[in-house]
């Protein structure tokens, strides 16, 4: 068994299989047997640490994930689709969201940083720059000369190369 | 990348994304169902700089480019030099996409691709004139372009080593070949300015930039076939996935003796329904919300079978009794009961 401690001062304990998903408890417990000192995981908090575990629980039996080449393209990687149980997982307000990619990053959990992020492309995907402004609740701050260079196919960005 | 510059860029886009919020739910003036949820990622410029750059490995080039348009923060960080490698990124999740040429940035170069607007007026355009590195409405296409027979070049100058001539629109008839006026006005202009003694050096530089022009031209034509056949058969196998998974689902829910008498047909019913057709993987969360409806389509076949069946054995039936009504001298016998009673 592996126990952590989290920011707001929650302990945590979780089978090894659970927790060595997380490249950071890992690293910690240096591949070893069971750890008694609770490892402190200062930037992660218990909420934050529930979905975490949680998906961590899910996932403990998943084979490993083959590397996807760098630079495969959107069409192929998407032919795999996305598991049904983690699209549900991932159906979280965006403080949460937001909060479950950092702490993916912070613990080195790859498939969970990948899925965090692909969410938030997700709902990118084919906006219009206006629905991105709303998405982000946000005025248009564009001058005028600025929002007819947005429509004139980047002419300005023309040179950028050069 | 998190160097001084990305430093700046990152200031930049935190000033510019905390202006005052103004969108709120009940302020929009269109009344059609908003596609996105105000405010679902007000946070986002919050996340630090590399984990933006793992969000926008997931975005096609066109998403980025929608992005910059956004808001001035995003635009001052997608439009500097430095963040090239985000859009190079977003280049590569496009298949056989040819690379950025050297006379295009790599927004103008997703611009030109991806976006449909004409570059005159905005309306429009689906038709990119790769040699011209720009997409023209029709209308529009005759206002920035002229006609081979109308060129006036200064003496000695072959129009066809230094400029793209092609026919630029469906409208244009195969013998009306014609030049972009932006790169003749440009040419003209740096011509009129270079010393007599530099000219031969800026005509072998336009020599070489017309067949640069002319190489990225046929590649992204290929391109584009290639795009459109690929986008033909990823669709058509995502179809067969698609219905084969929802078959599976409805066996499972006790509809297999109706499917088999759908199979001859090819499911056809269900074949023809939006969330089948739809071009993306299987989605067991959208299966569960749509599912419902695609009971009630079966529970309306079935319906319908047993209607057509009990019609069939009534005319069957009707068939059967017919001469037995008619008497010798042709006249109806009244019924004797039965026929009437399938």
């Amino acid at each position: 068994m592996v126990t952590v401690v989290v920011s707001d001062g929650v302990t945590f304990t979780m089978e090894q299989d659970v927790a060595f998903q997380c490249g950071l408890i890992a690293d910690f417990a240096g591949g070893g047997g069971d750890q008694e000192e609770p490892i402190p995981i200062q930037a992660v908090n218990s909420t934050v640490m529930r979905k975490v575990i949680e998906y961590c629980e899910h996932h403990r039996n998943d084979p490993p994930q083959p590397e996807v080449p760098e630079g495969t393209p959107l069409e192929r990687k998407d032919r795999r689709g996305r598991d049904a149980w983690d699209k549900q997982f991932i159906q979280v307000e965006q403080e949460l969201l937001f909060e479950i990619i950092l702490a993916a990053n912070y613990l080195n959990i790859k498939p969970l940083l990948d899925l965090g992020c692909s969410q938030v492309a997700e709902m990118m995907k084919g906006k219009t720059p206006a629905e991105i402004q709303q998405m982000f609740n946000i005025v248009n701050g564009f001058t005028a000369d600025e929002e007819a260079q947005n429509g004139e196919g980047e002419e300005k960005a023309r040179n950028l190369n050069s | 990348m998190e160097g001084t510059a990305f430093q700046q860029l990152r200031e930049a886009l935190l000033l510019y994304d905390t202006e005052p919020t103004r969108f709120t739910a009940g302020s929009t003036t269109n009344h059609r169902q908003p596609r996105v949820r105000i405010g679902s990622l007000k946070d986002m410029h919050t996340l630090p700089l590399d984990l933006l750059f793992e969000i926008f490995r997931h975005l096609e080039p066109v998403d980025v480019l929608s992005l910059a348009r956004s808001t001035r923060g995003y635009r001052t960080l997608l439009m500097s030099k430095t963040s090239i490698p985000f859009w190079f990124v977003t280049r590569r999740n496009i298949v056989g996409l040819p690379p950025c040429p050297t006379f295009l940035s790599e927004p103008a170069y997703a611009n030109l691709v991806f976006n449909s607007n004409c570059h005159r007026c905005k309306g429009v355009a689906r038709l990119i004139i790769w040699e011209y590195r720009a997409r023209y409405c029709n209308r529009c296409v005759d206002r920035v372009t002229t006609k081979e027979a109308d060129l006036q070049l200064p003496e000695g100058l072959d129009c066809h080593k230094l400029f793209c001539i092609v026919k630029a629109s469906a409208n244009h008839t195969k013998h009306d070949r014609r030049v972009h006026d932006p790169d003749l006005e440009k040419f003209l202009r740096v011509w009129g300015s270079t010393d007599v003694a530099n000219r031969s050096e800026l005509l072998s530089d336009q020599e070489k930039l017309r067949q640069e022009l002319a190489e990225f031209a046929n590649a992204g034509r290929d391109w584009a076939v290639d795009a459109k056949k690929r986008a033909a058969e990823y669709k058509v196998e995502m179809h067969q996935i698609r219905l084969g998974k929802v078959v599976e689902k409805l066996r499972g829910l006790g509809w297999s003796d109706e499917l088999d008498r759908m199979a001859d047909s090819g499911y056809r019913p269900l074949s023809s329904m939006y969330f089948v057709g739809i071009p993306a993987p299987w989605d067991e969360f959208l299966w569960e919300r749509v599912q419902q409806r695609f009971v009630e389509t079966m529970e309306s076949v079935k319906v319908q079978r047993l209607h057509s069946e009990r019609l069939a054995l009534w005319f069957e039936r009707l068939i059967h009794r017919a001469p037995n009504r008619q008497s010798v001298d042709g006249r109806l016998e009244p019924d004797q009961g039965g026929s009437t009673a399938v």
